[in-house]
């Protein structure tokens, strides 16, 4: 990429020798004489389809896409080794801002990964609080990823302010339990960080009692429609032995027939408490993906309202000394966000920082996939299959 | 298949938002409802009573911060023992809000209240709040915010003595506190009364003897939230001790006895307090 | 300079408004030749000024129907209900610098917009406002909008390619593609109207809806072949739609794909004009549409009401072109795009036999439909 730089000021033509830097990436055309033939086209970092700053260099047959190369670390923020030198309770700021759509989830991997090194209790309310604000969390990713996804169907926006009219209610809820609207830090090692008033519980009720009838909403202008549907269907397929391969995981591999949660492999929390049910699909197109997330709020809801439901009284978090020193070890814990499996690994030194702070971020596990996917597909198909992945660049780069 | 009843039946369900009103909140002229223990700016509170901050210059919120941007400094009280502090800054362009100050804070010294209008042109000098600027009235709903904001007290000496007002007052004198203009009434009062109850655990004694029983929720007030606005709103707020003796109607800031100082109700002290360090030197922040 | 004016009296002051009024200023002791020369002018910068607050009109109804669609409000914060927002973005673009990227190939990059803007406000020449009230009365009229119908391609094609923008190229490409495809099922829907009027004067076409609204020609043949009016009125909408690159098959520009396709190198009064172009372009395609199949100017409360409020009748063209901008602001709130490949395959496969097939039931059925009798 280098060469970029050593460009002679005068050329007139900037775009003369891009081609070189550009295909040297895995799988693209490099003959020249194979090349004269292809358009290489650099979409990102700066594409209002991508997401973030995301790059997506693809060569292009016409418009049929041959090859494609995700490149990624534009947002890259050194979360990990921040993580490093902050104590345990400052390292729950971080995991906010990675997947900042569904900060929650991020937090309660965190959280679970200290109680794991430390040999932590969580109170039962804490646990019943953390369901309800991480299905809460659950729900408003999965609300901006069909908004977005039919952005980039084409649609003029409407789904997408639909959705982010109910993500608004959600935000004022986690506003007041949370205080904040985004990155709540909400979730700590031991329990969660405050108490949710009253206003709190009723809010959750009125959305629980109209959020239903919404989903419909959006399904009737997206699901039933058919050019929705002609745009969808049969696009982006990856079958469940590749999404396997690549370590796929959340919405993406349970609708390539994968029927793999990690709230039901590996029941974490209080899930098996509850009534609720994985939604799998089995075509591995863009449409089961949107289909699932249809479906996962809508068992995000019926959790929900059997938490609400049952709600004990309580403390919130457990007995902690005043600086947390865990012992020496490691954890890993895992848990299910709503892009898939959110993972964090730390190994503790006995000192009040952990010595590894590691995160599986599961965008960027999916996102690995996505140049094969796109392959055959047309540049507009390829837009359609990223917005179907539903990355979060925060959470790519870190 | 293709453009059939799915299209109409997208079309009809837009076209029945036609009818339905827009849910934009139009921004500067509604204001969103805000809790009251919503996570704005630091601010550092003071006693409503005697106008001092609460802050012991014990620099835990500092240590807690993770991204550095408290600063504190401080020397040796020479007449007695503790702390003097001398500084306590803020950097609003690189703080974000993560409330780990507030639940640091072992003497219930510092919140957040919901103020986050702090467009400037210069992030170097605007932007860096001092301690006049963030000095924010101790009143008992900012105080129920503020312990919503603490969360579980972690074994610290958290629990205020008789100086600070019980957040259990806060529910009879929640319903007449229209001051609190930009935390939204029914939702902060509701809340903060339910908060609480909740939360007030030790000090149900002071209720009955605390004067302060009318707060002015200076939250929604500009940067140096004059105890001018307690006087208004608390007609009643001079301390028993003050109302036996008259307190002097005209003094002069400067040249005024201790005694007569002590007599004084909140708002005239506080005022006596920023004509002396003005006159010392120091320039509170006018800022609008 | 008399054969000129013989010319354009012969021309445009036979029939209608021209006629009084030529007669007026001649009586004046104008010359005749200079009224012929000032008459088309000023008529011309009428258009040109109609357009311009039509556009803007038509911004302001599709930010604020979209908004509405979307639980928003829209703009409203410059004048009342927002109104001065669009000219205010007029002003805001007038002001901008252009910007010419340094690769481009100049002469084609500043032909594209005049290219494209040109003849969307030809078009407008031969909308019939009333009877006599139209720039030009031509007798081949709807031959006339379907050849500079398929210029702006040229204007697009042209400022993709010159723009030298990857991005602008794929967006020239699909508007080829996308013209080419609508051009045939589009023209062939304006042949239903020719046919059930008789004649290719868009005057004629209107003329033969006068009356109560069943005479309109998307009602007309409803005794005879109850869909075919309404069938062919949809079928105009959708070609419509596609020859003003509107959602759903807004290609050329598809935002979430193209970034802006053709225009993604324009800026300031360069992009305003393609703006000014393609809005043009779908207002005079409404207009077209409310001409050809809904009565024109004609109230559709009989004849004898026309005559009573004769100084109206443009604004009831206006109204109906308003609601047919309605239904297209409608269906860009409410669908997603087609895929370009899926786009071509609706047209050919589904359009085209659609179209003829009306065409050839109108053509048999057409002497029938037009003796039906009709209450003036």
């Amino acid at each position: 990429m280098t060469d970029l730089l050593a460009r002679p000021a005068s050329q007139s033509n900037p775009d003369a020798d891009l081609g070189d830097s550009l295909t040297a990436s895995p799988g693209m055309a490099t003959a020249s004489e194979e090349r004269d033939t292809l358009i290489t086209l650099n979409m990102g970092p700066q594409h209002p389809s991508t997401h973030g700053v995301f790059r997506l260099i693809m060569q292009l047959q016409g418009e049929t896409v041959v090859a494609s190369t995700p490149v990624m670390g534009y947002l890259h923020r050194s979360s990990e080794k921040l993580g490093e030198v902050r104590t345990y309770v400052q390292g729950t700021v971080l995991t906010d801002r990675m997947d900042y759509l569904s900060p929650i989830t991020t937090n309660w991997a965190y959280a679970m990964a200290i109680e794991r090194l430390a040999g932590l209790e969580v109170p039962e309310r804490a646990e019943f609080l953390r369901v309800l604000t991480g299905e809460l969390s659950r729900i408003s990713s999965h609300l901006v990823a069909i908004g977005t996804f039919g952005q980039d169907v084409g649609m003029y926006g409407t789904p997408l302010l639909w959705a982010l009219r109910e993500r608004e209610m959600i935000l004022d809820m986690l506003a007041l339990v949370a205080g904040v609207r985004m990155n709540p830090s909400y979730v700590r090692y031991g329990g969660v960080a405050r108490d949710a008033p009253p206003e709190f519980f009723r809010k959750l009720q009125e959305f629980l009692d109209i959020f239903s009838s919404k989903i419909d909403e959006y399904e009737s202008v997206l699901t039933t429609n058919e050019i929705f549907r002609n745009r969808t269907v049969g696009i982006g397929l990856l079958p469940p032995e590749i999404a396997k391969a690549y370590s796929v995981t959340g919405p993406i591999l349970r609708a390539s027939g994968v029927p793999y949660d990690v709230r039901l492999a590996e029941p974490y929390s209080i899930y098996n408490r509850f009534d609720w049910e994985v939604p799998v699909r089995y075509n591995g197109d863009c449409f089961d993906r949107y289909l699932v997330r249809i479906a996962e709020m809508r068992q995000s809801a019926r959790i929900l309202q059997q938490a609400l439901d049952g709600i004990p009284e309580g403390d919130i978090r457990a007995k902690l000394p005043k600086v947390l020193k865990p012992p020496k070890g490691e954890a890993y814990a895992r848990i299910e966000g709503p892009k898939g499996e959110i993972g964090f690994y730390l190994v503790s030194d006995g000192t009040v920082n952990p010595y590894r702070y590691n995160v599986r971020p599961p965008s960027f596990v999916n996102l690995t996939c996505l140049g094969q996917v796109a392959i055959g597909h047309k540049l507009a198909d390829a837009v359609v299959i990223l917005g179907s992945f539903d990355i979060v660049m925060g959470e790519v780069d870190r | 298949m293709a453009l059939g009843l799915g299209v109409a039946r997208g079309m009809l369900s837009t076209l029945s938002h036609l009818a339905k009103k827009p849910i934009t909140i139009q921004y500067p002229e509604e204001q969103m409802e805000m809790p009251i223990w919503t996570r704005g700016r630091p601010r550092l509170l003071f006693e409503v009573d005697t106008g001092e901050l609460r802050c012991t210059a014990c620099g835990a919120c500092a240590l807690a911060c993770p991204v550095d941007v408290i600063k504190i400094e401080q020397h040796p009280n020479p007449a007695g023992k503790g702390k003097v502090l001398d500084r306590f800054d803020i950097d609003m362009a690189g703080c974000i809000e993560c409330a780990l100050c507030v639940e640091a804070c072992p003497f219930r010294a510092i919140t957040m209240a919901p103020d986050f209008e702090m467009a400037a042109y210069e992030r170097s000098t605007e932007l860096v709040f001092d301690m006049y600027q963030l000095r924010l009235a101790g009143t008992p709903e900012v105080d129920a915010g503020m312990e919503h904001i603490q969360g579980v007290k972690r074994g610290l000496k958290s629990q205020g003595g008789a100086a600070a007002p019980t957040p259990a007052a806060a529910k009879p004198a929640g319903a007449p506190a229209p001051a609190a203009a930009r935390t939204a009434g029914p939702v902060a009062g509701q809340a903060t009364g339910a908060t609480a109850a909740a939360t007030s655990t030790s000090a149900t004694g002071n209720q009955v003897a605390d004067p302060k029983a009318a707060p002015a929720a200076a939250v929604a007030s500009a940067n140096v939230p004059a105890p001018a606005h307690v006087s208004d709103a608390n007609p009643a707020g001079p301390p028993p001790a003050a109302a036996a003796a008259a307190p002097p109607t005209d003094f002069d800031p400067l040249t005024i006895s201790d005694e007569d100082l002590a007599k004084l109700p909140a708002a005239d002290r506080g005022r006596v307090y920023k004509a002396r360090l003005k006159a010392k030197g120091v320039q509170p922040p006018t800022r609008p | 300079m008399e054969w000129l004016g013989t010319f354009w009296q012969s021309r445009d002051f036979e029939v209608g408004l021209g006629q009084p009024i030529y007669a007026a200023l001649t009586g004046a002791g104008v010359p005749g030749w200079l009224v012929s020369i000032l008459y088309p002018v000023v008529g011309a910068a009428t258009i040109l000024g109609i357009i311009t607050v039509s556009v803007m009109m038509a911004l302001w109804l599709e930010r604020k129907g979209l908004a509405r669609m979307q639980d928003r409000y829209g703009p409203n914060r410059v004048g009342p209900f927002g109104l001065g927002q669009s000219p205010a973005d007029v002003v805001k673009l007038l002001s901008k610098e252009v910007i010419t990227p340094r690769g481009v190939d100049r002469l084609l990059h500043y032909l594209g917009p005049i290219l494209v803007l040109s003849p969307s406000l030809l078009m407008w020449a031969v909308v019939p406002w009333g009877p006599g009230l139209q720039v030009a009365d031509l007798n081949v009229a709807v031959l006339y909008l379907v050849a500079f119908g398929s210029i702006p391609v040229l204007g697009i094609t042209l400022a993709g390619w010159g723009s030298n923008n990857k991005y602008s190229l794929l967006g020239g490409m699909r508007a080829v593609v996308q013209y080419v495809s609508y051009e045939v099922p589009a023209a062939l829907t304006l042949v239903i109207p020719v046919l059930l009027a008789g004649t290719l004067s868009l005057q004629g076409i209107v003329s033969a809806q006068s009356g109560p609204f069943w005479n309109w020609f998307i009602f007309k043949p409803i005794i005879v072949f109850p869909v075919l009016g309404i069938a062919a009125f949809v079928l105009y909408l959708i070609g419509g739609l596609a020859e003003a690159n509107r959602t759903p098959f807004d290609h050329v520009e598809a935002d979430s794909e193209l970034v802006a396709g053709f225009q993604t190198e324009y800026a300031g009064m360069q992009w305003a004009l393609f703006m000014l172009a393609e809005y043009g372009n779908s207002i005079a395609i409404s207009l077209l549409g409310s001409t050809l199949f809904l009565g024109g100017y004609h109230t559709g409360l009989g004849d004898w009401f026309d005559d009573l409020i004769w100084p109206l009748l443009p604004g009831v063209l206006a109204t109906k072109a308003a609601v047919i901008f309605a239904i297209f602001v409608w269906i860009r709130g409410s669908l997603p795009r087609f895929r370009y490949d899926q786009l071509m395959g609706f047209a050919w496969k589904r359009m085209l036999p659609a179209a003829l097939f009306l065409i050839s039931v109108t053509a048999v059925l057409a002497p029938w439909i037009r003796s039906v009798p009709v209450a003036r």
